[in-house]
């Protein structure tokens, strides 16, 4: 399977440098570019004007006296440390890359992104959790390029492999012990992906139901890999 | 028949040799051999004594000269001490775990040393192979997972339920490039500052209370993020040690079961357990690529590798298994400070020099514990450090290494003090004489650390049971050295250079070493003649040999003589000169040869002036000589006057210093001849010490003056007049070379003893001596009467010649 392009997106430098190093390697395996995409919400940002919103720092203090330039610091920093560390995986990869940073929303910013041969890397959980399962969602219309890697990841992790396939889909040949769930509408598969642990991956094809996609980015706690093929 | 003074020796009392012993064999083949050193038994008791006694202060220092076999008695001595006694424990070094700068050192039953090694590696290497297993087993990762499962379960439903309960509250948790930003929401969007305002204000404090809850609540979460991580990684070392001590346990009950009640070993294997299961880390270590050229991992040489080197046994002493073999008995012919005391080597590594108890090496004290170290004293002592090192350990019983480098601040480096080793052995230093007394005159710690000295003679009586003795050595030196056997009387030329080599004719010469020469260089001209045996004729030429190869010296020296350069008379007469002997010794060369000795008189005031010592040519010793004889002639002549004698004397053409007595008796009969004004018979060489009464004394080097002398003459033509005179007590020391015995069976050469002053200058000027009578005269116109005489005038003169000065003299009122 070839992918034109591999975009990793994150909302922050933490989510890009958990899922980076499965970005490079799926685009040296794909062949294709690697791109850096940091999503600066809106929302995020509206929250330094906010009555009431809280700061809250990873080591859990409170953050106080944080306005909007400081936010957007923040933001430039994070974009910053996620293009150096995008160039020195990319590099030593071989691979060609780039870096964008774009504000809105994670949905309408996603949709507008993918398009036939791109491949997504949606950062969930940090990575550096074990990993609990891997889950293939595979439509009816949709290749099965993913189904390699995705059966290739579960072996070297040791961890189960769940197939997620519609009701008329057949499971691809060769891939190796998977359980089989069957979904019936995008609702079912919808809600099946919210209940994910986060520390699972996933890996979706659903044809070119690019809105589809994104959404399931959104819903998934875990890390996404999601191709329009 | 005892030799009389004043008459001519008899060619047998000149080299007497050992005709009187019965030497009934044919060739030395026939003889025992002798594995003892004659002579010796006082070294060799002192030898015994040393090796047996268990006194550690009483170490032992062996002198004499080389060549009397002291080198070969230790060694025989020694290794036949050693042959009963316990063999000594092996030691190693092996890592501190607690501090590695500080290796420890530690003892084992003997041959044990390589096995713990041995096994240690085998354990390391095992544990390579299952430790690493251990942690890839399904068990341990299952395990391992549930651990951090466990964990990331409990923070994921903390954070889940929060997600959860902010929903239902309606707040939003999102993630920000600082953190997390909780607010207010409203069905998927966020509330914004203007629909916040246009709430109620019951709405808003509900809203506010609920932000508030649920921040408190992300901050706790958050908070006990890093605390769960550490509990996370407490439980997985938990795990890492019960798993590891498993396997190290299983694997290190072997290695145990082989050293069943060496306490030593057993505490050692218990820390390195300690050891290993803290740091099993070290095991996990792989190289890139599953194996090693074509061999599988598991059979590498794990042990080898940087990071077990910790666990290493540094095998300092081990007394080999399988073998009878007893106490060590090392000899160190290089007794440098890390040969003696071993050495801490270094690596440089990126510029700096670093080290580690692997690099400990033992040095000879360390192979000698509990038995026998021998040494060479000279080259103890030039070596820096290595004798100061040599007391230390002796001092304290323990060897402590350390770098010369370190000790005196020249290089700063990390370093290591490795525990010291306790030790227990008998030092044997083997040395000259003048050593051993200048240690124990200078050195107040070498008599209390050296107690017994083995004095190695330098020669034997010589007697029929002797002569059978020594035939045996010749025999037993033959045999060893590989030589064709010596016939009878090869073995009684052998003996006759023995006595020549020990200066005495009834003393054999120890010197082995110089035998040993003589009879290879002997059976080497045997060998050329196609003969069976070492004859008398193959002893011969092998010291004619030598002494033509060191005898270019001696040569030139006659050469001078007997061109004129150097004056020498040996026939006519003068008066106040004589031909007096020296010895010349330089490297294998020594050799006798005449100088003249010359004296002048006339009135003065009592002083005999030694030309050498004023111009400071003479030493102490021939200073002494001429005193000495201007004492005898101020107490044997004219004691009622003063000595109104001015003499001089002196070594014609003699520009190269001159010492020792052996000249003063020829340099008083010069004095006598100039005051009596007697001629000498030049054809007499003269040498001797002489006392203040008169009597001649011995002197060195007796042969090689005689021969000297009788060379010179044999080169002009012998006379038949020409002979030396010799003290009669050097009679007994005469072992001359064939030429003169037969010069003399001829009767064209003369050796004569003389005991007194008076014999010989009756011989040197033909007229008796005189002995005072009753009246208080000599005879008249006897050699006495004519010097007292002599001194009488010049003490009449003197007196004259005083009281002219004072105007009391003839003609003065």
């Amino acid at each position: 399977m070839r992918a034109a392009r591999v975009i990793l997106s994150a909302t922050s430098f933490a989510e890009a440098r958990d899922a980076l190093e499965l970005a490079t390697e799926i685009a040296a395996r794909m062949d294709g570019d690697l791109q850096g995409l940091l999503i600066e919400q809106e929302a995020v940002l509206a929250l330094t004007g906010l009555p009431a919103a809280r700061l809250i720092g990873p080591q859990g203090r409170a953050l106080t006296g944080i306005d909007a330039a400081g936010m957007e610091a923040a933001f430039r920093g994070d974009a910053r440390r996620f293009e150096e560390a995008l160039a020195r995986a990319a590099e030593a990869a071989a691979l060609r890359w780039s870096f964008r940073r774009q504000r809105g929303r994670i949905g309408a910013i996603l949709g507008g992104m993918l398009e036939t041969g791109t491949l997504l890397v949606a950062s969930g959980a940090p990575r550096r959790r074990p990993l609990r399962e891997v889950v293939l969602v595979l439509g009816s219309d949709g290749g099965t390029g993913l189904a390699g890697f995705a059966a290739q990841q579960a072996a070297r992790t040791s961890r189960p492999l769940r197939l997620l396939l519609p009701e008329d889909a057949e499971p691809p040949a060769g891939l190796g012990p998977a359980v089989i769930e069957r979904f019936g509408d995008e609702a079912d598969l919808h809600r099946r992906i919210a209940a994910l642990d986060p520390h699972s991956l996933l890996l979706a094809e659903i044809g070119s139901d690019t809105g589809s996609l994104a959404e399931i980015a959104q819903e998934a706690r875990c890390t996404c890999i999601l191709h329009v093929s | 028949m005892a030799p009389e003074p004043g008459k001519p020796l008899d060619a047998s009392e000149l080299a007497r040799g050992v005709q009187d012993a019965a030497l009934d064999f044919a060739t030395t083949s026939d003889l025992e051999p002798l594995e003892d050193w004659p002579g010796q038994d006082r070294a060799l008791e002192a030898l015994r004594m040393a090796a047996e006694t268990r006194f550690p202060d009483f170490n032992l220092f062996v002198l004499g000269n080389p060549g009397t076999g002291r080198h070969s008695a230790v060694r025989a001595m020694l290794s036949g001490a050693a042959e009963p006694m316990p063999r000594p424990n092996d030691w190693v070094y092996v890592n501190n775990f607690d501090d590695a700068r500080r290796p420890r050192a530690m003892d084992l039953p003997p041959g044990r040393a390589t096995v713990l090694k041995t096994a240690v590696e085998k354990l390391i290497d095992d544990l390579a192979n299952e430790i690493p297993a251990v942690f890839e087993s399904e068990d341990y990762q299952a395990r391992r997972r549930a651990i951090e499962e466990a964990y990331s379960d409990r923070q994921e439903k903390a954070m889940g339920d929060l997600a959860e309960k902010a929903r239902e509250r309606g707040v939003a948790i999102m993630r920000t490039p600082m953190g997390f930003g909780v607010a207010a929401r409203r069905g998927d969007e966020i509330l914004t500052p203007e629909a916040y305002h246009d709430l109620p204000e019951e709405t808003r404090e509900r809203i506010d209370a609920a932000m508030s809850e649920i921040s408190a609540e992300l901050e706790e979460i958050l908070k006990q993020v890093p605390k769960g991580m550490k509990d996370q990684r407490r439980e997985v070392e938990a795990l890492n040690v019960e798993m590891t001590e498993q396997v190290v346990d299983d694997a290190l009950s072997e290695v145990k079961a082989e050293f069943t009640g060496q306490e030593n070993a057993l505490a050692f294997l218990e820390a390195m357990r300690g050891d290993i299961i803290e740091n099993a880390e070290l095991f996990l270590i792989r190289e890139d690529g599953a194996t090693v050229g074509a061999f599988p991992v598991a059979t590498t040489k794990h042990y080898a590798k940087p990071q077990f080197q910790r666990y290493a046994v540094n095998v300092m002493v081990s007394q080999p298994d399988g073998t009878n073999r007893a106490a060590p008995v090392i000899e160190e012919s290089l007794p440098t400070l890390g040969n003696l005391i071993g050495r801490i080597e270094y690596a440089a590594e990126q510029g700096a020099l670093v080290t580690n108890f692997t690099m400990i090496r033992a040095g000879a004290l360390h192979r000698a514990n509990g038995g026998f170290l021998v040494l060479d004293a000279r080259q103890v002592l030039m070596e820096p450090f290595a004798w100061d090192a040599l007391k230390r350990v002796l001092r304290g019983g323990e060897i402590s290494i350390f770098s010369p480098g370190e000790r005196l601040s020249l290089i700063s480096t990390a370093t290591l003090e490795p525990d010291p080793i306790p030790v227990k052995l008998r030092v044997v230093l083997v040395g000259e004489r003048l050593l051993y007394y200048l240690l124990t005159a200078l050195d107040p710690e070498f008599a209390k650390l050296f107690k017994i000295e083995a004095d190695f003679d330098d020669r034997m009586p010589r007697d029929a049971d002797s002569a059978k003795l020594f035939a045996r050595l010749a025999g037993s030196i033959v045999r060893r050295e590989e030589l064709r056997p010596l016939d009878a009387p090869g073995v009684r030329r052998l003996l006759l250079e023995s006595t020549r080599l020990s200066d005495d004719s009834e003393r054999f010469s120890l010197n082995l070493g110089r035998l040993s020469d003589i009879l290879r260089e002997a059976d080497h001209w045997a060998g050329s003649a196609k003969a069976e045996t070492i004859a008398a004729e193959h002893i011969d030429k092998a010291i004619d040999a030598a002494e033509r190869r060191a005898g270019r010296l001696r040569e030139l020296s006659h050469e001078m003589i007997a061109r004129g350069t150097m004056m020498i008379d040996t026939e006519g007469a003068r008066v106040g000169q004589i031909n007096a002997l020296s010895v010349l010794e330089i490297g294998q060369s020594r050799f006798g040869r005449p100088s003249r000795v010359s004296a002048r008189v006339r009135v003065g005031s009592g002083k005999v002036v030694d030309i050498e010592r004023e111009t400071e040519l003479g030493g102490p010793i021939h200073s002494k000589g001429v005193m000495i004889l201007s004492g005898y002639l101020a107490g044997h002549y004219a004691p009622d006057d003063p000595m109104s004698l001015w003499a001089s004397l002196v070594f014609e053409q003699s520009y190269g210093g001159v010492e020792g007595d052996s000249a003063s008796a020829a340099e008083l009969f010069a004095l006598l001849s100039a005051l009596s004004e007697l001629p000498i018979d030049q054809s007499f060489a003269v040498t001797g010490s002489v006392n203040q009464f008169g009597d001649i004394q011995a002197i060195g080097g007796v042969n090689e003056k005689i021969e000297g002398f009788f060379d010179v003459c044999a080169e002009r033509g012998l006379t038949g007049k020409q002979g030396v005179l010799i003290p009669e007590s050097n009679v007994k020391h005469l072992v001359l070379r064939r030429r003169v015995v037969e010069a003399v069976e001829a009767g064209q050469f003369r050796v004569i003893p003389i005991a007194t002053i008076d014999q010989g200058i009756a011989l040197l000027t033909g007229r008796e001596a005189g002995v005072r009578g009753a009246d208080g005269r000599f005879p008249e116109g006897s050699v006495n009467a004519l010097v007292e005489a002599r001194l009488q005038d010049f003490a009449e003169r003197r007196r004259a010649f005083g009281l002219k000065n004072n105007g009391l003299g003839q003609g003065k009122s």
